[in-house]
């Protein structure tokens, strides 16, 4: 047997040799804790952790379930936390690591939440959220910047991007619609193509 | 229908049909909460912020307060409720995934490649760019002018508020500085001009 085919079995055996539950829940709560801003910024807390750490799984695979994580419906860190919880222990793994995962963001936005009842009348709060809604305006619209200049890079993504902005800013159409719309073209997209091949 | 069932419905179709993660997700909540009511435009903005300063992803972030905010609403001094309507909202946007993976996502890890797969995300790519623009942009004009947009062509922005967005664009398109900073500016900001 060759050396990297060993390799991988062992890392095989490491995540078969039944993790607990409680790991898998104490791990992704920690990761939950510090994970700001999302997307990107889990990779290196998820290195740390479950590559480095744990040992549950090597780098390239978890790149890969970071990516699969993209193509799964809903919020990618919790994807990701799913994919790797469902390979440790299947189903109640990804509870495990669903629930550790969002336990800290929860518990912070609760106590926001209930906070925000009782300084309703603060000026100093008001006033700072006041600053705070154009700033989350501008930063959204330099994160859209950012990504425009991304999907301009092909004549699709500029042609794509603009049609949908279009369609859903001055035409009033509904995200949802719009979403199931692109669903159903990249079908037939791909329909078409596997006909007109012999 | 009961609030914690439609409250339930709305999270999890949100959950559903956000594909690419995160900020695909902000024109779909934004969507459901302003058409349902549930939050204005200044509020959305507000639960946005603080979504970006503390840990965690938005959707969950936002699932958690807007839970808690209807169900306060509704049932006005019930704590106990409101807390439950935050565990509503929060499970139910993490359910859509938690079912996906389950059942599909061998057949999602073996099709990873295929064609078709790749065929839509070349498709989902810019179409989520294309929300994002509108969605920064309402955003944008719902900051300047207020919650309502009647007879905007009319009157000026608040030329203050329009100088932090401008500032904050700048700061994210060009100067790359993390969005907790960005964030913590603006609010400092407001508190400043507020004394003034």
């Amino acid at each position: 047997m060759t050396e990297p085919e060993d390799r991988a079995n062992e890392a095989e055996r490491t995540a078969q040799a039944r993790v607990r539950l409680r790991q898998i829940f104490v791990s992704f709560a920690k990761i939950g804790a510090v994970l700001f801003g999302g997307g990107y910024a889990m990779l290196p807390l998820l290195e740390r952790e479950v590559v480095d750490r744990r040992k549950w799984c090597r780098l390239e695979e978890m790149t890969d379930y970071y990516a699969m994580a993209q193509l799964v419906p809903g919020v990618v860190a919790v994807n990701t936390a799913m994919l790797i919880g469902h390979r440790l222990r299947g189903f109640w793994g990804t509870v495990a690591a669903t629930l550790g995962v969002v336990l800290a963001p929860f518990l912070v936005i609760l106590a926001y939440a209930i906070a925000f009842d009782q300084m309703r009348d603060s000026t100093l709060l008001a006033n700072a959220m006041s600053g705070l809604r154009p700033a989350v305006a501008g930063l959204m619209l330099g994160v859209a910047y950012t990504m425009f200049m991304r999907s301009c890079k092909t004549r699709l993504g500029t042609g794509v991007s603009l049609a949908v902005a279009f369609l859903t800013l001055v035409c009033g159409v509904s995200a949802v619609t719009v979403i199931l719309l692109g669903v159903a073209v990249g079908i037939g997209w791909f329909v078409l193509e596997a006909r007109r091949r012999p | 229908m009961n609030l914690f069932v439609k409250l339930a419905y709305v999270f999890f179709k949100i959950g559903l049909l956000t594909v690419g993660g995160g900020l695909a997700m902000i024109p779909i909540i934004q969507y459901e909460m302003v058409r349902r009511g549930w939050l204005d435009n200044q509020q959305f903005l507000d639960i946005l912020g603080i979504a970006e300063m503390t840990p965690g992803p938005i959707s969950v972030n936002t699932a958690t307060f807007v839970g808690y905010r209807v169900i306060a609403d509704a049932y006005t001094g019930s704590l106990a409720l409101a807390v439950l309507g935050a565990l509503v909202g929060t499970v139910a946007v993490c359910t859509p995934s938690l079912l996906c993976v389950n059942l599909f996502g061998a057949f999602w890890s073996r099709n990873r490649n295929h064609p078709c797969m790749s065929r839509v995300f070349s498709i989902m790519r810019p179409l989520v760019t294309g929300l994002i623009i509108t969605a920064a942009v309402s955003l944008v004009l719902h900051a300047l002018w207020g919650e309502s947009l009647k007879g905007m062509t009319e009157r000026l922005p608040d030329l203050r508020m329009a100088a932090i967005a401008a500032a904050a664009f700048a700061l994210t398109a060009f100067g790359k500085v993390s969005p907790v900073l960005v964030l913590l500016g603006g609010a400092c900001a407001g508190v400043v001009l507020g004394w003034m």
